[in-house]
């Protein structure tokens, strides 16, 4: 619908000599452009002809002129001020809210994308999640609630978190981890990835409409999210024949290679990043990881498909590692009595690396500051969505694995 | 032969009423499909007729192309709802001398032509159909195929005129 | 009597694509489901969105089922049984189906919402992919048949049934039918994910019953389409004419609905480029071939 334009000053009207006409009805003519009253359209200006009456009352009643005007009706006319898309089809806009509770996208992430069409021409995204948990700058808190707290910020990984939190205060307060303990923190991580990357291929089967792969990607999630080792192991058999099936599932190629690119960008995190070549993983240089034979996955082409199968290569490789950790940890709360200093943790999250900045003082966390890669991926989703069909916009926000939880704006 | 009269009458009056009402409404949907149902309403008639494959030819055609129809009046048009009471006429004069002309020529076409000796009992539809066969691909095949090869012509002319340079196409694929 | 009969039939046909399509999706098979699906449907609210285009809302569920049940209506289930054995039947089927695009399209504009309008628009962006595939493997059944009957369709089948005199046909029929009941993988007016249900997300109460049993409906008359066209329609040792026609619908139906489980949605632009650039001629290779097939072994 066109905008009702401002009202150009009075004075104009009468240095200038021109009317203004819809393209459509050559007999509404008015001195100030606007919308015609019968059909909406912008008014075109035009010359004011010799013989043409100049019109006294500048009102909107002009239907007794120019009633034989024998002007065609031009389409090239009509269309010409439309804002136009790649396609070069000129159309009517419009703004349509995708979200918060929409089938396709994690809850709470409002997505408005302004549509041409069923092509995508522009998109604002903001999380709706009004995360209570997010740190407080300046209320100063005692640890454990600090660890409590982190842990609660994102209920999507709520291990990565807690850990995030104890990393830190451990790293402030100069405390040794025993490698054991490194081990089975390890084990904890890694469970949570599994079931965090599995989520992402459950949204990628919503999204396309796959219900096998989302029945079989949710049953193994739910299994998973409270396994222990053994249970986690015996769950290798299921992935692999899953991988396998992926690998000779007909559309699949199609619905994703070449779409949701991202051109390598120091924003892009965790798989995201690994998708596009780029070997961003906080584990590649934790020496607990690296004694566990750890490897970062990694593909080039930065499509849906690479993130696909960056998530799958990550899903094994977590069991490897869960394997070699030799335990899972519970991850008790940790014991800084009264130590003070400035600490600093970086941990791979399931998105990817988030980092934890404090200053722990007398035991208490005084001041914090936080970094999440759902918050760094958010500014993507403009370039990612533009100029795409709706059906792959969508998948390619849903492929960047947001978390509405952990975005502070 | 009265019902046959009957209801050729009653869906000549029905495609006259939605070809009216393809100028009443202000919605270019509604118009769109106002204009189907009266070609719908015209294929109806010939069924009336016992011409049984153009009456469902007719119907089956104009379905997909008034839906065609539909979606570029309302991608082109200002405000296709109609929410804006938008005035659909233009041109009123000519329209009006164009369909006087057009009306009488065919109504003198109608009376004035020697049509030839009316068959009591039309063959049945079954007949009907493999005749209009031999018909088209007999004498009148010359007449098809041109017609189906100006109309791919001017298809595969127009794509060529509405597509975009090559040129102005690479920067959405450059990654 | 034999249009009753054939509506009853086709009722009972959607009762039971229901009961199946439960059972492909969550494996368990329960034989009250639909029906107790139906009266909570016919029980809830019927909304009715905000400026509507009343006479769209109201006329497109309705239209869906008339379409489905028209093309119903010259389909043999037994050589008796049938509605209307039209002199044109193989194209009658297609005109009562091209009213499916119709209903969907005024489905899409009536509610005056984004969703269901994009969902409409992108049904007629797929029966331009589709359309092809629908007609010109029929016009290979009809030459073999040298009729439109569809009787005769299924009688000319009764040494070979078109499955095998012409595959190639078949298989592109039988996609072309999943995306005009746009069943998943061709779901795209109906996504879920993508437009949250599109053409039905406005619909509730009553009037989504409607819409759903028109669907089911439509599932039906396509399935039976097939085996009409395909399969040898009513023929087959041992059992009674109408027992083969009702099995070879359900076998039909349930590998319609199973397909689309096992892969993801297609995208619009695939199924435009592929059903031009690689199913128009194949469909043009396919009526080629049976032209040879039966030219040389009539």
């Amino acid at each position: 619908m066109p905008a009702e334009t401002s009202h150009t000053p009075h004075h104009m009207s009468h240095t200038a000599p021109v009317e203004y006409t819809c393209p459509m009805h050559p007999e509404v003519v008015q001195h100030k452009p606007g919308s015609c009253p019968k059909c909406g359209m912008f008014l075109e200006p035009r010359e004011v002809s010799a013989d043409s009456r100049p019109d006294e009352h500048a009102g909107m009643d002009h239907s007794a002129m120019n009633h034989d005007d024998m002007a065609f009706m031009s389409m090239i006319d009509v269309t010409k001020d439309l804002p136009r898309s790649n396609d070069g089809l000129p159309m009517d806009w419009i703004d349509v809210p995708f979200g918060p509770f929409f089938p396709g996208l994690p809850s709470a992430l409002l997505l408005i994308l302004t549509l041409d069409g069923d092509t995508v021409a522009g998109a604002r995204a903001q999380t709706l999640a009004e995360n209570t948990a997010l740190l407080p700058d300046s209320a100063a808190m005692d640890a454990e609630h600090f660890v409590e707290r982190l842990a609660k910020l994102d209920p999507l990984a709520p291990l990565a978190y807690r850990l995030l939190a104890r990393r830190a205060i451990e790293n402030a307060a100069g405390v040794e981890i025993a490698p054991t303990t490194a081990r089975g923190r390890i084990g904890a991580l890694e469970r949570e990835r599994i079931a965090s990357h599995l989520g992402w291929l459950a949204l990628f089967a919503q999204q396309t409409g796959f219900d096998w792969l989302l029945q079989r990607a949710t049953a193994l999630q739910l299994h998973s999210q409270q396994a222990n080792r053994q249970q986690m192991l015996a769950l290798k058999p299921e992935i692999d024949r899953l991988k396998k099936r992926l690998q000779r599932t007909p559309l699949l190629k199609s619905r994703s290679v070449g779409l949701g690119q991202l051109l390598p960008d120091d924003k892009l995190r965790g798989p995201v990043a690994r998708a596009a070549g780029i070997t961003d993983d906080a584990r590649s240089t934790d020496p607990a990881y690296i004694a566990l034979g750890f490897k970062t996955s990694q593909r080039n082409t930065s499509d849906i498909l690479a993130r696909l199968q960056v998530h799958l290569d990550e899903i094994s490789h977590s069991l490897v590692l869960i394997e070699a950790a030799g335990s899972i940890d519970t991850l008790p709360l940790p014991v800084v009595a009264d130590a003070s200093g400035d600490g600093e943790a970086v941990v791979e999250t399931p998105r990817g690396s988030a980092r934890l900045q404090l200053r722990l003082d007398q035991g208490r966390v005084i001041s914090a500051q936080l970094d999440t890669p759902s918050t760094q991926h958010l500014s993507l989703i403009n370039a990612l969505t533009e100029q795409q069909a709706l059906g792959d916009a969508l998948l390619a926000v849903g492929s960047l694995d947001l978390s509405p939880w952990e975005i502070r704006q | 032969m009265t019902t046959q009269a009957f209801f050729i009458g009653f869906f000549g009056l029905a495609a006259v009423w939605f070809g009216v009402v393809v100028f009443r409404t202000h919605s270019m949907m509604r118009s769109a499909l106002a204009l189907l149902f009266s070609q719908t309403a015209l294929g109806a008639m010939f069924l009336g007729m016992q011409a049984e494959f153009l009456g469902v030819l007719q119907i089956m055609m104009m379905a997909t192309e008034m839906s065609i129809m539909a979606i570029f009046m309302v991608m082109f048009m200002m405000d296709p709802g109609g929410l804006g009471e938008m005035e659909m006429t233009h041109q009123k004069r000519l329209s009006l001398v164009a369909g006087f002309v057009a009306f009488t020529g065919a109504a003198a076409v109608a009376v004035l032509f020697d049509w030839g000796p009316v068959v009591s009992v039309a063959p049945d539809a079954a007949q009907q159909t493999a005749d209009l066969g031999l018909e088209l691909l007999g004498r009148s095949m010359l007449i098809f195929e041109t017609a189906g090869i100006t109309i791919l012509t001017a298809m595969i002319a127009a794509t060529a005129v509405a597509i975009l340079p090559i040129e102005a196409k690479t920067t959405t694929n450059e990654y | 009597m034999t249009s009753l009969l054939i509506i009853l039939l086709l009722l009972a046909g959607a009762y039971l694509v229901a009961v199946l399509e439960a059972w492909i999706a969550n494996g368990r098979l329960r034989f009250a489901t639909p029906v107790l699906a139906g009266i909570a449907m016919l029980g809830r609210e019927s909304i009715v969105p905000r400026q509507p285009d009343r006479i769209f809302f109201e006329t497109a569920p309705v239209l869906l089922l008339i379409s489905a049940i028209l093309g119903a209506m010259v389909l043999p289930l037994t050589p008796d049984l049938i509605t209307t054995d039209l002199a044109t039947g193989a194209l009658f089927i297609n005109a009562a189906l091209v009213y499916v695009l119709v209903a969907l399209l005024m489905a899409g504009w009536g509610p005056d919402g984004a969703y269901a309008m994009i969902g409409g628009w992108r049904f007629l962006g797929q029966l331009i992919a589709y359309a092809m595939l629908i007609v010109m493997p029929i016009t290979a059944v009809a030459m073999r048949a040298e009729s439109l009957l569809t009787t005769q369709i299924v009688v000319s089948q009764a040494g070979l049934w078109n499955i095998v005199y012409q595959p190639l046909g078949f298989g592109l029929f039988f996609v072309a039918a999943m995306a005009l009941a746009f069943l998943p993988p061709f779901d795209l007016a109906t996504a879920n994910s993508e437009l949250a249900s599109g053409v039905e997300a406005e619909y509730s109460g009553v009037r989504l019953a409607v819409f759903r049993l028109a669907r089911l409906t439509l599932v039906m008359t396509l399935a039976a389409a097939t085996v009409v066209f395909y399969l040898g329609g009513w023929q087959g040792p041992w059992l009674p004419p109408w027992a083969w026609s009702g099995l070879k619908i359900l076998a039909v139906t349930a590998a319609m609905l199973l397909a689309g489980r096992l892969m993801p949605r297609i995208r619009e632009a695939d199924l435009m480029a592929w059903g031009w650039m690689l199913g128009i001629p194949l469909a043009l290779l396919n009526i080629f071939l049976v032209g040879v097939l039966v030219l040389v072994w009539p």
